[in-house]
């Protein structure tokens, strides 16, 4: 059965398209350990065929002309499957190092990682037009069921069919419609962003990650002491530092959200998540201040990041010359919960903390949708800050500069208390 | 159209399904206790609003409302408008 691309799907399909045949990195990869009575590699196989059956975006690719393609769903799919005993980090970076082939593979790769007959780990990569992070880890639970049970409840949330088929409805196009109004409000408030002015690099995008027990405790004591989410005080320091960059005091940053607000939302096997737009007024009094704000602009962004990206791509173009947002915002910890009651860190360990942070470079592309982009993950205890920018924005110093930035800047904030 | 009492009622069973079940309906009946202090985080916040614009079609303002007492104004000043 062949139908249009969800809006999730189009945004996924642009940022592959321009950054083809780089894409590789818009592989979601997954590794879990097999069921604590171990199976056998064909009981695996009997989890997998149900699991495929169960989701349609797990046998749906591609069909049709390169700028306008469209989903096409089959009622069976066999993805690539390898039995293997290669330690599982291993072959999950080898089976998520090539990107998909669209049109003729299924949007899955699994590797059974065995010690004898039986199945010790699992390893899956997905292809981001099946699946975003949220949906990536309900495929897993779903799996990880199946490699114990024969059957699973049916689903009940909407499949990427149905998705589409709203989206194109009246109703759709009304909340498209009305995130696109938001958009173009925040638009009209933004001050232009300067036109990159270095000479590129080669490769041109570089990518540099801070690992950060400081940064991670600074950030939840802000939090707490502002009565919001350790998210939104980072999205404050992130765009504090942008609009440093650029000079602008009505900055928009781009955020990823995840659209599962709804409730039959929460648990579609597919990609939803898209870009909210968050503006912050830098000219504020204190740090503080710019996370309260940062709170009720988040807030505000979450809701309107649901809408046909082509109509919206159309509607901000023409907004004016530098008149754009300044980078993207990626927090995969957001469904995450701060720890309630953690107690406050005094400056001094802070400081010790912030004097083991490293900074190492983990990407190099030669193109990319995104000239700067932000992506926060890690563990609980410790950031991983990942900085992806184009060398014509900022340099390698300048990509390092602004990790160690927002650093000193939440730590800062966390040490001077009350402002 | 419900009473206010159905009403509160109504909206703090929504409370309670935006927080899976963290917060429970009978806490935020209880008195008139801000809901972030009961624990409803931003993603529950989110939750209900939405939740709120499909029983009742009408969008508050995350800004808006702060106690259960807030959120019942909101939606009758926006049913009445």
């Amino acid at each position: 059965m062949e139908g249009p691309l969800t809006w999730g799907q189009q945004d996924i399909w642009r940022a592959v398209v321009a950054a083809a045949p780089q894409e590789h990195y818009l592989n979601i990869a997954r590794v879990f350990p097999g069921p604590r009575r171990p199976v056998t590699v064909q009981r695996a196989m009997r989890a997998l065929d149900a699991l495929v059956a169960r989701h349609e975006s797990l046998r749906t690719r591609l069909t049709g002309p390169r700028d306008a393609p469209r989903r096409l769903v089959r009622p069976t799919a066999r993805p690539h499957v390898e039995v293997t005993s290669e330690p599982a980090d291993l072959v999950r970076d080898r089976l998520a190092a090539e990107p998909f082939r669209y049109t003729d593979e299924w949007p899955l790769r699994v590797a059974f990682v065995v010690d004898g007959e039986h199945v010790r780990q699992v390893v899956l990569v997905l292809c981001h037009l099946a699946a975003d992070g949220h949906a990536a880890d309900l495929v897993v639970r779903d799996f990880r069921l199946l490699l114990i049970r024969d059957a699973l409840p049916p689903v009940t949330a909407a499949t990427p069919r149905e998705l589409a088929e709203w989206q194109r409805s009246e109703e759709g196009a009304r909340v498209s419609e009305r995130a696109v109004a938001f958009w173009l409000e925040e638009y009209a408030r933004m001050d232009p962003v300067p036109e990159a002015a270095l000479v590129p690099g080669s490769p041109r995008f570089l990518e540099a990650t801070m690992s950060s027990t400081a940064l991670a405790a600074a950030a939840q004591a802000v939090a707490a002491r502002h009565r919001v989410s350790s998210s939104t005080v980072l999205l404050a320091a992130a765009v504090r530092l942008a609009g440093g960059l650029t000079g602008q005091r009505h900055c928009g940053m781009r955020v990823i959200v995840n659209n599962r607000f709804a409730a039959d939302r929460r648990d579609v096997v597919s990609t939803i998540s898209q870009e909210g737009l968050v503006l912050l007024d830098l000219d504020v009094p204190s740090f503080g201040d710019l996370v309260r704000q940062g709170w009720t602009a988040a807030m505000r962004a979450y809701r309107q990041a649901w809408f046909d990206p082509y109509a919206m791509e159309e509607a901000v173009s023409a907004a004016g010359p530098g008149i754009r947002s300044f980078g993207c915002f990626n927090d995969q910890r957001l469904v995450q919960r701060d720890e309630p009651g953690a107690a406050a860190p005094d400056e001094r360990s802070l400081r010790e903390a912030a004097e083991r942070t490293e900074v190492a470079w983990t990407d190099a592309m030669d193109r990319n949708i995104c000239d700067f982009r932000l992506h926060l993950g890690g563990e609980p205890g410790r950031m991983e800050v990942s900085l992806y920018a184009d060398t014509a924005l900022l340099g390698p110093a300048g990509i390092e500069r602004y990790l160690r930035e927002l650093e000193t800047l939440v730590v800062d904030a966390a040490a001077g208390g009350g402002t | 159209m419900l009473t206010d009492g159905e009403l509160r009622e109504r909206l703090a069973g929504l409370v309670a399904e935006a927080t899976d079940g963290e917060v429970e309906a009978a806490e935020v009946l209880a008195g008139p206790a801000r809901l972030a202090d009961l624990g409803v985080t931003s993603l529950g916040l989110l939750r209900l609003i939405d939740a709120v614009d499909t029983a009742f079609g009408v969008e508050v303002d995350p800004d808006a409302f702060e106690t259960l007492d807030d959120l019942v104004r909101n939606v009758r000043a926006r049913e009445a408008g």
